[in-house]
């Protein structure tokens, strides 16, 4: 039953991070991602997806797909109606997968994703279709099924064997984190022993011209919290997470990546695209998360933003960060990876929700680019270049339209 | 685990604006009739749209819902509604919103005008067109910041989103939920449908339920664990499983079970994302109205899972007096 359910425990339960999977436009794989985000290597190029020549903007981190995707169940068929996301997303999903190694006999493991716009290229070419040709039906039954994001859950549960609860969660950039969370609070209270989780998105033409309407898209560098930066730049890609409680980890003799500690979500309604100047709520949400895990600013490690590059959100988001470190704000070594990879939207959260669990395990720390001046509102060191170094916490933040704001704390594992 | 009561029901269908035309509908003194949408060649597609209101209502002057599409407005009056004479303000209250199409109107807008020009398509359009939009300004009607999240899934994903509700009141994350499902019609979403379900109408609306730990008339007693369409979609296979998992009741209310009279659908089309609040609504209405004391709702989803639920009446002796009195 989803309600009323049992509880395995009636105390928290700690939740293991016991398999990764990733793909950015640095590459596919934990191996390459870390390499990228550990040196802070970029990956933007002109946009070869669709035609941007009459946008302000012209480039994104795109995502160079493999010709083959890994093996699982699912068959050539099913693979061959698959779009670019649903191919990203099974790609983190196998590796994340595999490092995990679950034990058989997982019918039920529940799957909570984070995705603003599913297939959104096949409703896109759905769209052109019935508008010029609407006689022409070939495939148009199929671009509606898969541009949907159940069709993609319902590949990962076919490639996978699995046939658990779904949650498509759809709060825009902040719904990778807040998939997470949710299938963090799934395992910490006791309801199941593993979940599926993380975020994908795609970049689509639909969005690329929405981000630039609105003159959101960088026209030069994306330099989160450079005081002269102009913008965002998008990206694509997936994260894929295996969570499992720490008691199901040690019995199996897994390897524990690193440890979610903390989740906290609220809701910015001061606009639907603007952030609250004093971002009253992304300080809730920081507070939140560490509150579950029990630490305060200093015991933070890193943090990485949120970070857009939008001349609003991270000024928005520098007030918060300084307002909840307070004293401890020149000791939180802060940057933004979206000067690296863009900004993944749906994927965005989860994307940081594994480069943390890596650099957790790593011991090191993914520095921003682009910053040559920090913003004065910037009260905090911003980390610009590369350094190895283990702590034992991480904040990640996502903030999106709507003002779905959620915050995450990964600790390393003991 | 905490007990989860209803303590409120809000509708917008092609009934009107409220659960009062959507019961008659249901008991047969009301009808509605398919209006056209027409495609930009000038053929039309048949579907049931949303009659306008019978007057403007005050919280359509919220400056949040000026420019907002029709989605927006039907999850505003139907969250209103179940609030009853809480609304319009209720801070601490946490939104599930489920859809399955969103804001399609604003989206095929904007991507109409980016594909014509994407150095003028328009910059009013676009925000609107993310899925949380409306949950967003919700939220800002209500004066709410606690947890806000958007589902996308299908008919069945409100169902879903009462055991999310469910939990986070019982985690104590919300003092109280409201779980809403929205659509709004466009030819687009009407022409994909079309492409599967000749002879059938979608339609467009809203369905609200505010849920609470504390005791009210109705009592949310189980939700099943979801049938998953990943081996392929069976509505008879899952009507059998769904009621032997929730026993026999008073009133069943149906939507996706092919020749079933109680299916929803037969009086309203397919309210896509609505349907799964509509049934639910039918189902609670039933024990409001004294019609029975057990009843549950069953949904088989287009493309995603069947899932059931199970509600019954409280006994007016177990109730503090306000939560007795009617509605």
């Amino acid at each position: 039953m989803l309600f009323p359910f049992q509880r395995r425990s009636e105390v928290p339960v700690r939740v293991a991070v016991t398999g990764v999977g990733i793909v950015t436009a640095l590459g596919c794989g934990r191996s390459v991602n870390a390499e990228g985000f550990r040196t802070g290597r970029t990956a933007f190029r002109e946009v070869r997806g669709f035609d941007v020549t009459r946008q302000r903007a012209r480039s994104a981190a795109e995502v160079d797909l493999p010709e083959r995707l890994p093996s699982t169940a699912l068959g050539s068929r099913q693979e061959g109606r698959m779009d670019r996301a649903g191919r990203m997303l099974l790609i983190a999903a196998e590796e994340a997968w595999s490092q995990a190694a679950w034990p058989e006999g997982l019918e039920g493991l529940p799957l909570v994703l984070g995705t603003t716009s599913g297939g959104m290229a096949l409703g896109e070419e759905f769209f052109r279709r019935s508008s010029r040709n609407p006689a022409m039906l070939r495939g148009q039954a199929s671009r509606v099924v898969h541009y949907q994001p159940q069709r993609q859950a319902l590949d990962l549960m076919a490639a996978f064997g699995f046939r658990g609860p779904t949650t498509l969660i759809a709060n825009a950039c902040a719904s990778g984190s807040n998939a997470v969370g949710e299938a963090f609070e799934w395992i910490r209270s006791g309801r199941v022993e593993r979940v599926l989780t993380g975020g994908y998105d795609a970049l689509s033409q639909l969005v690329f011209a929405g981000f630039d309407s609105l003159q959101a898209l960088s026209t030069t560098t994306c330099r989160p919290f450079d005081a002269a930066r102009d913008g965002l730049a998008l990206g694509e890609g997936a994260a894929v997470l295996a969570l499992e409680s720490f008691g199901s980890a040690q019995a199996r003799g897994a390897a524990i990546l690193a440890e979610v500690a903390g989740y906290g979500a609220a809701t910015d309604r001061h606009h639907l695209t603007q952030p609250h100047p004093a971002g009253d709520a992304a300080l809730a949400t920081m507070a939140a998360a560490c509150q579950q895990a029990g630490i305060g600013p200093a015991d933070v490690g890193y943090l990485n933003a949120h970070g857009t590059g939008t001349p609003l959100n991270d000024s928005a988001e520098a007030a918060a960060i300084t307002r909840w470190a307070g004293e401890s704000a020149a000791q939180v070594p802060v940057s933004s990876t979206k000067g690296c990879v863009g900004h993944l939207l749906g994927a965005a959260g989860a994307v940081e929700a594994a480069l943390c669990t890596m650099a957790l395990h790593g011991g090191w720390l993914p520095p921003g680019r682009g910053v040559a001046s920090p913003d004065p509102a910037c009260r905090f060191p911003i980390l610009a270049g590369p350094q190895d170094l283990r702590v034992e916490y991480m904040l990640s933040n996502s903030f999106g339209f709507g003002g779905a704001n959620a915050s995450l704390v990964l600790r390393r594992s003991p | 685990m905490s007990r989860v009561f209803v303590h409120g029901c809000g509708v917008v269908s092609p009934a009107g604006w409220g659960v009062e035309p959507f019961n008659e509908l249901l008991a047969g003194r009301r009808d509605v009739t398919a209006s056209r949408l027409e495609r930009p060649d000038g053929r039309a597609l048949s579907v049931l749209r949303v009659p306008p209101p019978p007057a403007r209502f005050p919280w359509m002057g919220h400056p949040r819902l000026r420019r907002s599409s029709p989605v927006s407005h039907h999850t505003v009056a139907a969250a209103l509604e179940a609030l009853g004479p809480a609304a319009p303000q209720a801070p601490g209250t946490g939104i599930l919103l489920c859809v399955h199409g969103g804001s399609v109107q604003y989206s095929r807008r904007f991507f109409a005008e980016a594909l014509a020009d994407p150095a003028t398509a328009s910059p009013m359009l676009f925000p609107e067109t993310v899925f949380n939009a409306p949950a967003s300004h919700l939220a800002a009607v209500l004066g709410t910041e606690a947890r806000n999240d958007t589902h996308v899934g299908d008919q069945s994903g409100f169902l879903a989103g009462l055991a999310v509700a469910a939990d986070w009141l019982g985690r104590g994350i919300v003092g109280s939920c409201l779980v809403v499902s929205a659509e709004e019609a466009d030819w687009t979403t009407a022409e994909a449908y079309r492409l599967f379900s000749r002879g059938r109408h979608i339609a467009e609306g809203s369905a609200a339920i505010l849920l609470r730990t504390e005791p009210g008339p109705v009592e949310l007693t189980a939700i099943t664990d979801p049938l998953p369409h990943s081996a392929g979609r069976d509505p008879e296979r899952d009507f059998r499983r769904l009621q032997a998992e929730l026993g026999p009741v008073d009133h069943l209310a149906t939507h996706g079970f092919p020749g079933r009279p109680d299916g929803v659908e037969s009086r309203l089309g397919d309210g896509l994302g609505a349907a799964g609040g509509w049934t639910c609504v039918s189902a609670i209405e039933a024990i409001r109205k004294g019609q029975a004391e057990t009843a549950t709702a069953l949904v088989c989803g287009a493309n995603l899972q069947s899932l059931g639920v199970r509600f019954r009446r409280v006994p007016a002796g177990d109730l503090p007096l306000q939560a007795a009195a009617p509605r």
